[in-house]
C-alpha cells in the first residue's frame, strides 16, 4: 500500500544525497523536539533560589495544549496584522513622548496675545459627496483683549475646492451678548441641481466667491430661553468655471438668473430650548423660530424674505440610555420676483445638514419640509450607535409639497460626546447613492446658523 | 513531488512534532527544601534610570492592540512565578504579608508608623504647585521639612476623592503592597505660606515663581466644607528614596537586577484584579506605580509601590460622573463593537446602579456589584493575566482583612458624623464579602491542608473548606482522588463530602515515595470547579506535605 503524497519515496531510488538531506532533517526534528522537551524540563533548584520559589523539580509549564496553540496560530495572523497597522501610531507615540513633540507643536501654537493666551488647532469635516469639506486650522482666544468676548479666527484650504477665512467675536454675557462675524469665501465646483425633486444627472457646477458681515445680539432672559437679533452684508458672486457666457447658459435648468448679489439684512430668532444634555439629549424639547428680511443691493437680485421653524422632541425610552430624537424642520422663502433670488439662497436639502443620503444640496426651491427620527442607544460612555431616518422635499409652494415625491434615507451613526462637540461618524443609503460623513456637526444642532 | 517541497513537507511536520512534544507527560514534582517566606530581591543594585510614563503611546496600546490580543488570544497567561510551594507569595520588594498578624491599632498607625501627619506642624510652606492629573493641587512643606502633595475634590462633588484615598491606601497597605503614607486634612488660608522657591507652569512650556493669586485661584475652586472656612484636601507623604519611573505591565526592568520575574508573572500584581475590584480601583495603570531606589543597611535596591488612590471607591465616578466606571475600560472595543448590533436591546449592569447612597460617598455599592464583571478603566496587562489560582490567593487574603480593619481604615476619611462612614464600612464589607465569595470559588477551595498524620493503618490528611472558614456560606461538595508520582490514578477517596479532609488506607501508598491528593469541588448548580491538589513526599521518618498546586499552579 502507497501512502498518499510519500510515492516518491518508493518509485525512484533514494541518492546518498537524499539520505543525507533526510538525515539531516531527520536530526533536525530531532533537535527540535529535544529543545521543545527542554522547554518543560528543568533542574532541580534550591527553595532559596529567589528565580524559582515554587520548589518543583522543574517549572511549572505553561497553557500548551496543542489544540490551544493551533487556534493560537491561526488566530493571531489577525492580530499580527492589527499590530502592524498600529505599530506606526505607537512608534509615532513614543517618539512624541519621548522628544515631547506634541507638547513642543503645543508651545508653538500656544502664544501670548498681550497678556492673553492664545490657541491653534486644527479642524476638519468631510463628506463623501463633497469631499473634505473644512480642513484648517483656528485660533482662539478667551476674553479677547479683555473685552470679554471670545475670539476665534479660522482659515481653511482644501486644495483649489474650498478657502475660507473667517474671523469671529462672541460675548456668552448673560443675559446680553452679541457677536460680530466676517467671512471670505471661495468654493470651487459648488454643486447646483434642478429645482425641485429633479433628477441627480441634472447636475453643474460653479464656482463661489463670497464675502460676508454679520454682527448679532442676544438676549438671554432665562436658562434656555434666547432671542436674536442679526445684521448682515453679503455679497456673492457664481462663476461658470467654463466661463459660459451667460451663466443661464451654463445653467439652462436653474430658474433664478442671479449671479450677483448684494443683500443687506436682518434676521431675528426666537430659541425655547428644554432639553436637558444638547445634542445628548434624553429629555425634553426644543423649538426655534426665525424670519429676516433681505435687501437687495444688486440690480440683478431681488428682495426676499424667509421663515423657518424647527422642532425637537426627546423621547426617553429606557433609562435615558435608549432615547428616541425627532425632529421637524420646515423653511420657506417669500418674494415678489423669484427669477431675482440666488438659487443658493433658497432652501435647499441633502447632505449631512439635511437628507443625509443624497449629495450635498441635491434639492432646492422655495419651500421644504424635513422629519427626522433617531433612535438612540448607549454603546458606552460618551459612545452612542444612532439609527435614523430622514424624510423631506422641496416645492414652490406649501399646498404642493408632497413627501412622497422623494423616498425616505436610512442610516446608521456612531456619535462621541467628546468635552468640547460631538464627533459623528454616519453612514446614510437613499435610492440614489449611499453617503458618508465625519465632521463634528449634527443635524439636530440649535445654534447652527442658516447657511448665507 | 519536488524536492524543495519534500524537504518542507518534513521540516512542517518536524515543528509540528516539536510543538507538541513538549505537552502533556508526568506531574511537577516538588522537592523536600522547606518553603520560600522571602525573596531577596533587595540586593544592591546600580542606581537605574528614570522611566517616563508614555501616555499617548499607553493608551494606543491599551486601548487598541492589547484589548485586540486579549480577545484573540486563545491561551491563557502562564503561571505566577512569585509563588512558593504553598501557593503563597513571599515577601520581597514588592510585597509583604502582613494583614494575618495586622492588628486594628496597626493599621491605624500605617505606613507612617504612627506618625501625626503635617496638621500638627503648621504652617505649610508651598514649595510647588501641582500639575497633571484628574485633580489641582500642591506641593508642601511642614515645619519639619517633610514634604507632602496636596489634592482637592472637585467642585460638585466635595470629599468623596480626599476620603477615598486615604482609606483604599490604608487597605491596600494593610492587604501587602508599599503604599504612600495619605490622609485626610484640615487648614486654612492662613497656614499656607509660599516659599521663595515655588513654581508653577506658566502654560507656555515655562517656570514661573507662585503669587498668592494662584493659591487663592486654587482655593476659590475647590470645596470648602467647614462652617469655619477652612478647607479640606488629600495629604500623600512623599516616599523616602529616589522616585525612578513606575513598573510596565510586561516583562522585567532591565536596569534592575533584582526584577528577575515578569510583571504579568508576578500573583502580587495579578492579585490587584481582586483587590481592585473590592475597592474599584480603576485607575490602575502603570502611572499611578512607582519603583523607588531606596537605601537600607548600606544596600541600595528598588521597592515597588502602588501611588494615588483618590480614584478608588467612588472616587473616579466623582470626577466624571461616569456609571460605567468599574464596569468597562474607559474606550472598551468590545462594548463598542459588540454594541452596535445588540442595538441597546440588552440592559448592562451600570445602566441600574442609580444614584449614590451618600453624597459623600459616591457611586460605590455592593447591592449590583459583581466582581467577575469589574473592569479598570485601562487594560492592565497584570490584571487581565489573574488566572483562577491567583484570584484565589487574593480571596484568601482578602478573608483575612476584618470588619475592625474596614472600620479602623474609614476613620481615616474623617467623614465626621455625616452617616456617611456607616455607609463606607457597610459597603465595604459587603464588596468584600463577595468579593471572597467570588474569589475562594475560582478553584477548590480546600485549605489548611499539613503534613499527614500516620494512625493505625491508614494516614488522615487534614484539610478545610475556605468558604467555611471565610465565615462565608458553602454549598461545594469534596471529592478526592489518589495519583501517584507519575500522574497514575491510586483510586478515589470520598465522593460528595461536605467538608475536606480524609483517611488513607496505608496499604493504598505502601510502595510510593510520592503521592498527589487531588481535589475537586462542584457547587449546587453543578459548576465543577478547577482542582487542588497536595502532593505529599515520604520524608525519612513520615510522610510530608511538600507542596500545592490549584488548578496546576
Amino acid at each position: 500500500m502507497e501512502l498518499p503524497g510519500f510515492g516518491w519515496a518508493r518509485r525512484k531510488p533514494v541518492t546518498v544525497q537524499q539520505s543525507r538531506r533526510l538525515a539531516a532533517c531527520c536530526v533536525l526534528w530531532l533537535l527540535l523536539s529535544l529543545w521543545a522537551a527542554a522547554e518543560g524540563a528543568g533542574t532541580a533548584v534550591s527553595a532559596a533560589d529567589s528565580t524559582n520559589p515554587r520548589g518543583t523539580e522543574r517549572p511549572l509549564r505553561a497553557e500548551c495544549s496543542p489544540l490551544r496553540q493551533a487556534g493560537r496560530a491561526v488566530l493571531f495572523l489577525p492580530y499580527a496584522g492589527i499590530r502592524t497597522v498600529l505599530w506606526a501610531p505607537e512608534q509615532l507615540a513614543f517618539f512624541d513622548a519621548r522628544y515631547e513633540l506634541s507638547s513642543r507643536m503645543v508651545a508653538l501654537l500656544t502664544f501670548r496675545a498681550g497678556q492673553y493666551k492664545t490657541e491653534l488647532g486644527p479642524f476638519f469635516s468631510y463628506e463623501s459627496s463633497t469631499g473634505l469639506g473644512l480642513a484648517g486650522a483656528a485660533i482662539g482666544a478667551r476674553d479677547w483683549f479683555g473685552s470679554g468676548a471670545d475670539m476665534k479666527l479660522k482659515f481653511s484650504y482644501v486644495g483649489s475646492r474650498r478657502n475660507y477665512f473667517s474671523f469671529g467675536l462672541e460675548r456668552e454675557a448673560s443675559p446680553f451678548g452679541w457677536q460680530l462675524d466676517g467671512k471670505i469665501e471661495r468654493r470651487a465646483d459648488h454643486p447646483f441641481y434642478g429645482l425641485g425633486p429633479q433628477s441627480s444627472d441634472d447636475r453643474f457646477d460653479a464656482d463661489r466667491d463670497q464675502a460676508t458681515v454679520e454682527a448679532g445680539l442676544r438676549f438671554t432672559p432665562h436658562s434656555g430661553v434666547e432671542a436674536r437679533l442679526t445684521g448682515y452684508f453679503d455679497d456673492t458672486e457664481l462663476d461658470d468655471p467654463e466661463d459660459a457666457d451667460p451663466v443661464s447658459t451654463a445653467f439652462p435648468t436653474l430658474w433664478s438668473r442671479a449671479t450677483d448679489s448684494q443683500y443687506v439684512g436682518l434676521e431675528a430668532q426666537f430659541l425655547l430650548d428644554g432639553r436637558n444634555d444638547g445634542d445628548f439629549s434624553s429629555r425634553g424639547g426644543a423649538l426655534r423660530l426665525m424670519g429676516g428680511v433681505n435687501d437687495s443691493r444688486s440690480a440683478s437680485s431681488a428682495s426676499y424674505e424667509h421663515y423657518s421653524a424647527e422642532a425637537q422632541y426627546f423621547v426617553n425610552l429606557h433609562d435615558d440610555t435608549r432615547v428616541l430624537a425627532l425632529r421637524a424642520y420646515g423653511e420657506a422663502l417669500e418674494s415678489r420676483d423669484w427669477d431675482g433670488v440666488p438659487y443658493t439662497n433658497l432652501v435647499r436639502f441633502g447632505g449631512s445638514d439635511g437628507l443625509r443620503g443624497y449629495s450635498r444640496y441635491r434639492f432646492a426651491d422655495r419651500q421644504g419640509l424635513l422629519v427626522t427620527a433617531e433612535y438612540r442607544y448607549l454603546l458606552t460612555t460618551h459612545w452612542q450607535g444612532r439609527i435614523f431616518t430622514d424624510w423631506g422635499s422641496v416645492a414652490p409652494k406649501w399646498k404642493l409639497m408632497r413627501l412622497a415625491q422623494t423616498d425616505p434615507i436610512f442610516g446608521f451613526a456612531l456619535a462621541l460626546e467628546s468635552h468640547r462637540f460631538p464627533l459623528l461618524m454616519q453612514i446614510a443609503r437613499s435610492p440614489e447613492s449611499t453617503e458618508f460623513y465625519v465632521g463634528t456637526h449634527s443635524i439636530f444642532d440649535l445654534h447652527s446658523r442658516r447657511e448665507r | 513531488m519536488s524536492r524543495g517541497r519534500r524537504a518542507c513537507v518534513l521540516f512542517g511536520s518536524a515543528l509540528l512534532l516539536g510543538q507538541f512534544a513538549g505537552c502533556g507527560g508526568r506531574p511537577p514534582v516538588f522537592t523536600e527544601e522547606p518553603p520560600v517566606t522571602r525573596i531577596d530581591d533587595e540586593r544592591n543594585v546600580a542606581e537605574p534610570d528614570e522611566h517616563e510614563f508614555w501616555r499617548m503611546r499607553h493608551h494606543i496600546h491599551s486601548f487598541g492592540a492589547e484589548q485586540l490580543r486579549q480577545r484573540l488570544d486563545p491561551v491563557p497567561a502562564g503561571p505566577a512565578e512569585d509563588v512558593n510551594r504553598l501557593g503563597k507569595v513571599p515577601d520581597s520588594s514588592w510585597f509583604t504579608n502582613r494583614i494575618e498578624h495586622l492588628s486594628s491599632q496597626e493599621l491605624r498607625a500605617g505606613p507612617g508608623g504612627g506618625d501625626s501627619g503635617p496638621e500638627d506642624f503648621r504652617p505649610w510652606t508651598i514649595v510647588g504647585m501641582k500639575s497633571g492629573g484628574r485633580n489641582p493641587g500642591f506641593v508642601f512643606a511642614d515645619t519639619r521639612g517633610r514634604r507632602y502633595i496636596c489634592k482637592f475634590d472637585k467642585v460638585g462633588a466635595p470629599v468623596i476623592a480626599t476620603a477615598a484615598g486615604p482609606v483604599a491606601a490604608r487597605l491596600l497597605w494593610a492587604l501587602g503592597y508599599f503604599v504612600p503614607d495619605d490622609r485626610a486634612v484640615f487648614f486654612e488660608r492662613g497656614d499656607l505660606v509660599i516659599g521663595a522657591d515655588a513654581e508653577a507652569d506658566d502654560g507656555f512650556g515655562g517656570r514661573r515663581p507662585v503669587t498668592d493669586a494662584d493659591i487663592d485661584g486654587l482655593l476659590a475652586g475647590v470645596p470648602a466644607l467647614q462652617a469655619d472656612g477652612s478647607y479640606r484636601a488629600l495629604a500623600s507623604a512623599f516616599l523616602e528614596g529616589k522616585p525612578v519611573g513606575g513598573y510596565a505591565y510586561w516583562g522585567t526592568r532591565k536596569d534592575d537586577l533584582n526584577d528577575t520575574i515578569p510583571h504579568q508573572n508576578r500573583r502580587s500584581l495579578r492579585a490587584l484584579r481582586v483587590f481592585g475590584a473590592w475597592l474599584n480601583h480603576v485607575d490602575l495603570k502603570i502611572d499611578n506605580t512607582l519603583d523607588l531606589y531606596v537605601e537600607e543597611e548600606g544596600r541600595r535596591f528598588l521597592r515597588h509601590y502602588l501611588v494615588d488612590f483618590d480614584g478608588c471607591l467612588g472616587g473616579y465616578w466623582a470626577a466624571r460622573h461616569e456609571p460605567r466606571i468599574g464596569y468597562a475600560y474607559d474606550l472598551d472595543l468590545g462594548e463598542l463593537v459588540t454594541g452596535v448590533p445588540r442595538l441597546g436591546l440588552r440592559d448592562r449592569i451600570w445602566e441600574n446602579l442609580g444614584e449614590p447612597e451618600h453624597e459623600l460617598v459616591g457611586l460605590y455599592e455592593a447591592e449590583l456589584y459583581d466582581p467577575a464583571a469589574w473592569r479598570p478603566n485601562y487594560l492592565n496587562a497584570q490584571v487581565s493575566a489573574a488566572r483562577p489560582a491567583d484570584e484565589f490567593w487574593a480571596g484568601l487574603v482578602l478573608s483575612q482583612l476584618s470588619d475592625e480593619h474596614i472600620e479602623a481604615a474609614v476613620e481615616l476619611a474623617r467623614l465626621g458624623e455625616s452617616g456617611a462612614e456607616r455607609v463606607l464600612e457597610r459597603v465595604l464589607i459587603q464588596r468584600r464579602d463577595k468579593t471572597v465569595d467570588w474569589a475562594l470559588r475560582q478553584v477548590t477551595p480546600v485549605i489548611d491542608l499539613a503534613d499527614p498524620i500516620a494512625e493505625a493503618g491508614h494516614l488522615r490528611l487534614s484539610a478545610m473548606d475556605a468558604l467555611v472558614k471565610a465565615g462565608r456560606p458553602s454549598d461545594l461538595r469534596f471529592s478526592a482522588e489518589l495519583l501517584n508520582r507519575e500522574g497514575r490514578s491510586l483510586g478515589g477517596l470520598t465522593q460528595e463530602a461536605t467538608q475536606p479532609g480524609l483517611v488513607v488506607p496505608a496499604d493504598r501508598v505502601a510502595g510510593e515515595d510520592y503521592f498527589v491528593v487531588r481535589w475537586l469541588a462542584h457547587d449546587a448548580r453543578g459548576r465543577v470547579l478547577p482542582s487542588t491538589e497536595a502532593h505529599y513526599l515520604r520524608a525519612e521518618t513520615a510522610w510530608k506535605l511538600v507542596g500545592i498546586l490549584r488548578d496546576g499552579q
